[in-house]
């Protein structure tokens, strides 16, 4: 029985209202230690919205026509990781063959998605809510999306943030922290924009 | 190589995994607005984070070298599974509330590190214990964010209400980005313990 | 045999995979019972919720069976007798904003005063939409007036409105889609059941 939600709905509340990271709090290691540079943010959240995008389809896929019929849910975790890593074995060497100029600046991203919580958490998301493929398509996609904007947003201000007098203590992950703080606070704010909850 | 005594300090505060290698938050700030819910949560890594160092170090020695991250991962979600389990057979509402975030302990990179950094290369004894002390490491921490998440939240303490009658509760604490605020905070707190500690010496 | 050749990476995974899941496989059957008793009691715990009776922790299948003469929970419409009235009791669900709620309602046969409400299940945001299921939300049910046939749920002061002769029941602050589709949710079985009721 898949919630009946307005397709642009999904994809705005998954960006911006219900942000797997500052709302879901799911992807966060990567984002602290990775977030001090642009070019790697960029990056690491293009890479993040390729992967979730495919393993949640496949996810979903297997979810529907193996583990259901086969009374199989209790391995879905081992199940879905297992694809999860998979996945990107299987992207790092496409990418390397077809374009070894992505493949440098991708690929020491790819082995840290694996372990990624936003990924299996965007599969168990789907699974709990019971979307339909369609619609677990789009809150991947937006998920991906929103995560690659959360990390984009906190590695600019990162760059005004470290040009300021920031006490001793608070320097570094502290202050990281409570820059996330606000984010949260200020996406939270979309959920004017429609009505969303 | 490693004391007990020494691994326990390190793990507790020097090397916390929370405030000072900053891992594994992503699952727990999101239940910590409720003390019950952090509790059987982290009490669930520590569980998890012992057995799944206890195992790899007993096997080290068997797992071959293309396959190890994960070998590892199946390891981790083979102790988590178990976990969400039995959460749900004898702790069911508790499994309803903690939602898929049991599931996302596997993701919790302190598991997968500890596993890295020291499961790998010391004997399976002293490994169950790092386990043991990081999750203690993790639990104690959380629960003083959720401590203060619910009491100023909700009001209560583990659903007790504990507030007077009149207390309006902070609703941003039930709210995401009050965690990331007291995680900080903390962050700012103790590293300027660490720091007089320094200055002092 | 050579640790790293691919034999015994195949073998070794295999191997390994297969002792995992046989114990996953044994956990997972030897709690299937448990988890189904207990989803069991926890619907008619919310039935009898719905109907005002307390739920006593090990006799929930009991009571149920005496109030509605019956062994289980059906999907169709029961009767439960209270006082010597009788009180229609359905299981309602409909989307939210996250998911599909389901829960139970409770009714006077003249369908003009609901007796109460619970929730089974939802997908809701915890401590936003998820407030559906928090006990100062439901008791705005307890006796309320249908007008017209319907309720309704409003922006309130999100505090509760307990008076029960209005027909209005206070939303939850800042969950405006999830109040709404509750009141669309509970109309609708108010209309469903008045069309099965008024074919009798």
């Amino acid at each position: 029985m898949a919630p009946d939600i307005n397709p642009l709905v999904l994809l705005f509340a998954s960006i911006f209202t219900s942000n797997i990271l500052l709302a879901n709090f799911l992807g966060m290691c990567s984002f602290i230690s990775i977030s001090k540079d642009m070019d790697s943010a960029n990056g690491l959240g293009m890479s993040v919205t390729a992967v979730l995008t495919i393993t949640t389809a496949i996810n979903w896929v297997v979810y529907k026509f193996i583990l259901i019929p086969f009374d199989l849910l209790y391995l879905r975790f081992i199940v879905f990781i297992i694809i999860i890593a998979a996945t990107v074995q299987v992207l790092e060497m496409v990418i390397d063959r077809f374009s070894p100029s992505l493949y440098m600046a991708l690929g020491i991203f790819l082995p840290l998605i694996t372990v990624n919580c936003a990924i299996l958490g965007v599969a168990l998301f789907m699974e709990i809510r019971g979307y339909s493929f369609i619609q677990s398509i789009i809150f991947a996609l937006g998920s991906g999306l929103g995560w690659w904007l959360a990390i984009v947003s906190l590695a600019a201000i990162q760059k005004k943030v470290l040009k300021a007098p920031v006490p001793e203590g608070l320097k570094g992950a502290g202050i990281t922290l409570i820059t996330i703080g606000f984010m949260a606070m200020a996406f939270i704010g979309f959920s004017g924009m429609l009505i969303v909850q | 190589m490693n004391s007990y005594k020494g691994v326990l300090k390190e793990n507790l505060w020097d090397n916390n995994p929370v405030f000072v290698q900053i891992l594994g938050i992503c699952s727990t700030l999101a239940v910590t607005n409720n003390l019950t819910n952090t509790f059987i949560m982290t009490l669930s890594v520590v569980f998890v984070a012992g057995l799944t160092n206890f195992t790899v170090a007993s096997i080290k020695h068997l797992i071959p070298g293309k396959v190890r991250m994960i070998i590892q991962t199946l390891i981790i979600s083979f102790f988590v599974i178990i976990v969400d389990l039995l959460l749900r057979a004898f702790l069911p509402a508790v499994s309803k509330s903690l939602g898929p975030y049991v599931g996302l302990i596997i993701t919790n990179c302190i598991i997968m590190g500890r596993a890295e950094a020291f499961a790998q290369s010391n004997k399976p004894l002293i490994s169950l214990w790092d386990g043991i002390t990081t999750g203690i490491g993790y639990m104690w921490i959380l629960m003083a964010i959720a401590f203060i998440r619910e009491l100023l939240g909700f009001g209560s303490l583990f659903g007790i209400q504990v507030m007077p009658e009149g207390f309006q509760t902070w609703t941003i604490m039930i709210m995401a980005p009050s965690a990331f605020f007291i995680l900080g905070g903390a962050i700012w707190i103790i590293n300027n313990i660490k720091l007089s500690k320094e200055s002092s010496k | 045999m050579e640790k790293n050749s691919m034999t015994y990476t195949a073998i070794f995974s295999f191997v390994i995979t297969f002792i995992l899941v046989f114990l996953l496989t044994l956990t997972h059957v030897g709690t299937k019972n448990r988890v189904s008793e207990y989803n069991k009691n926890y619907e008619i715990s919310s039935i009898l919720k719905a109907i005002g009776v307390e739920p006593k922790d090990q006799e929930v299948q009991e009571q149920f069976r005496s109030i509605f003469n019956l062994e289980l929970p059906t999907n169709e419409t029961m009767i439960a007798k209270i006082d010597g009235e009788d009180i229609l009791v359905s299981k309602f669900s409909g989307k939210a904003l996250w998911g599909t709620v389901n829960g139970i309602i409770a009714i006077e046969k003249n369908l003009k005063t609901i007796k109460g409400i619970d929730i089974i299940s939802h997908n809701e945001t915890p401590g936003l939409g998820g407030r559906i299921e928090e006990a100062w939300f439901l008791n705005q049910f307890k006796d309320e007036t249908i007008n017209k046939n319907m309720i309704r749920v409003v922006q309130g002061s999100g505090e509760g409105n307990y008076n029960s002769k209005d027909g209005i029941i206070d939303g939850i602050a800042g969950a405006t889609r999830t109040s709404h589709s509750m009141e669309v949710m509970i109309n609708k079985k108010i209309k469903s059941l008045k069309k099965e009721v008024g074919n009798e």
